[in-house]
């Protein structure tokens, strides 16, 4: 009786768990497998983690670069209001945390994710905002500014957590979305005819017009990132991994997708599923 | 003697007929012909958006063509035009073309 009961919870037990946590699509961890073995073959000196230093893993004098002006970073103040912006209660007294769930660390690596209901993916900026207008604040923009010193503070706590994008086992509306952000990486775009493979899959250690290219593996665990070339621009340097987006558009001469919708959010979840593993490595400086 | 009278007068119709279209009926450059032009490039210029294939500088195009014929050069903004129409057809063909695009390895 005692062994029926043990065997009865354990099968309790596993069921539960199987419910929790949706298991990774069959066809899209083949995905992730042959597109890291690709760099891992590629670039045999670096460890999965190193990726993530983009350019700054692709030269020792770029590194170095990197590191020092990572010892002060440029970004310090606007993060700090960035978790200002995260900790003051709206208008109502609820705060942004009321929208999410789990630690605050952890928030940045749940996302982007599958939401079965809507059958669309979210992103962590996309829930940023939709939690303000759900609050009654005034919606803010989606690329730089507010949003990503907001974003910026919680990749920043999230340092080392890991990316693990799931697209359930037999939703075929998620595999769907997968596979439309999936194109829209693998086709080339543009008057230059180029798409985003082409650059940083076949290319990532060459320059192109003064930038060391960057492997596509490891792009997505540090933004939004504070470059300098943004700075010199509108704005103060901080940008999401959408707004990066729709600079590499620019490039080729495509026009950008609009930030938020389907084609650029379906393009993080297959971009950053290809990331599964990596950790976060806070908020980070690029040229 | 006939025959060259003939011919000239064919000449003279042929270019006085030049003339009048020139002047009042050139069928290359009127603003309905700039209408309709921008008209066709703007459809097609949505088409190749909803397809996700729309080049950069379309929208560009357009406005460049705008200021000319505002500024009265109706056969300088129709080039504009051209160009971006020619474009947005291109970017239609990339989608053709890309509908298959995955990963080589
Ligand atoms: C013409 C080549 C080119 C194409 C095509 C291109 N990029 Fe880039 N991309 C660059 C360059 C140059 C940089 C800056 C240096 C770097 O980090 O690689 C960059 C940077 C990035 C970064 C920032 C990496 C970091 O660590 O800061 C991301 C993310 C990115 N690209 C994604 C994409 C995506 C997604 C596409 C397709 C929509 C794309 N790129 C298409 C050239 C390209």
């Amino acid at each position: 009786m005692k062994k029926l009961l043990t065997i009865f919870t354990t099968a309790a037990l596993l069921g539960s768990t199987m419910v929790m946590a949706a298991q990774q699509s069959s066809v899209v961890q083949a995905d992730i497998d042959a597109f890291q073995n690709y760099f891992k073959k590629r670039f045999p000196n670096l460890s999965l983690n190193d990726f993530s230093k983009g350019p700054y893993a692709m030269s020792e004098d770029k590194k170095l670069q990197f590191d020092a002006i990572m010892e002060f970073p440029p970004f310090e103040d606007l993060r700090d209001k960035g978790e200002a912006l995260w900790k003051k209660p709206f208008k109502n007294g609820k705060t942004y945390s009321s929208c999410f769930s789990g630690a605050d660390k952890t928030i940045r690596t749940q996302f982007p994710r599958w939401n079965a209901k809507t059958g669309k993916v979210e992103t962590l900026e996309g829930e940023i905002l939709k939690c303000r207008v759900k609050n009654g604040e005034r919606k803010i923009g989606s690329g730089k500014g507010k949003l990503a010193w907001i974003s910026a503070y919680l990749t920043t706590i999230a340092k080392g957590q890991v990316i693990n994008v799931i697209v359930p086992e037999g939703d075929e509306k998620a595999l769907a979305a997968y596979n439309a952000g999936k194109k829209e990486f693998y086709a080339k775009r543009g008057q230059l005819n180029l798409s985003c493979a082409n650059c940083h899959i076949d290319s990532p250690g060459q320059r192109i017009r003064g930038n060391t290219l960057s492997p596509a593996l490891g792009q997505i665990t540090h933004f939004p990132v504070w470059r300098g070339k943004w700075a010199k621009k509108k704005g103060d340097g901080f940008g999401t991994i959408q707004r990066r987006y729709g600079g590499c558009n620019k490039q080729v001469r495509a026009k950008p997708r609009k930030r938020q919708r389907d084609a650029y959010n379906n393009l993080e979840f297959f971009h950053t599923a290809m990331s599964n593993g990596l950790e976060i490595s806070g908020t980070e400086y690029r040229e | 003697m006939k025959k060259v009278l003939f011919t000239t007068l064919v000449v003279f119709a042929l270019s006085a007929q030049a003339e009048f279209m020139s002047k009042e009926h050139n069928w290359n450059n009127t603003p309905d012909q700039y209408k309709a032009a921008v008209k066709a490039a703007k459809a097609e210029q949505k088409l190749a958006r909803s397809l996700g294939f729309e080049w950069r500088d379309i929208g560009k195009f357009l406005k460049t063509a705008n200021k000319k014929y505002k500024a009265g050069d109706v056969k300088g903004a129709l080039k504009w035009v051209e160009k971006a129409k020619t474009q947005a057809i291109l970017g239609q063909r990339q989608a053709k073309d890309q509908a298959n695009a995955g990963p080589r390895f």
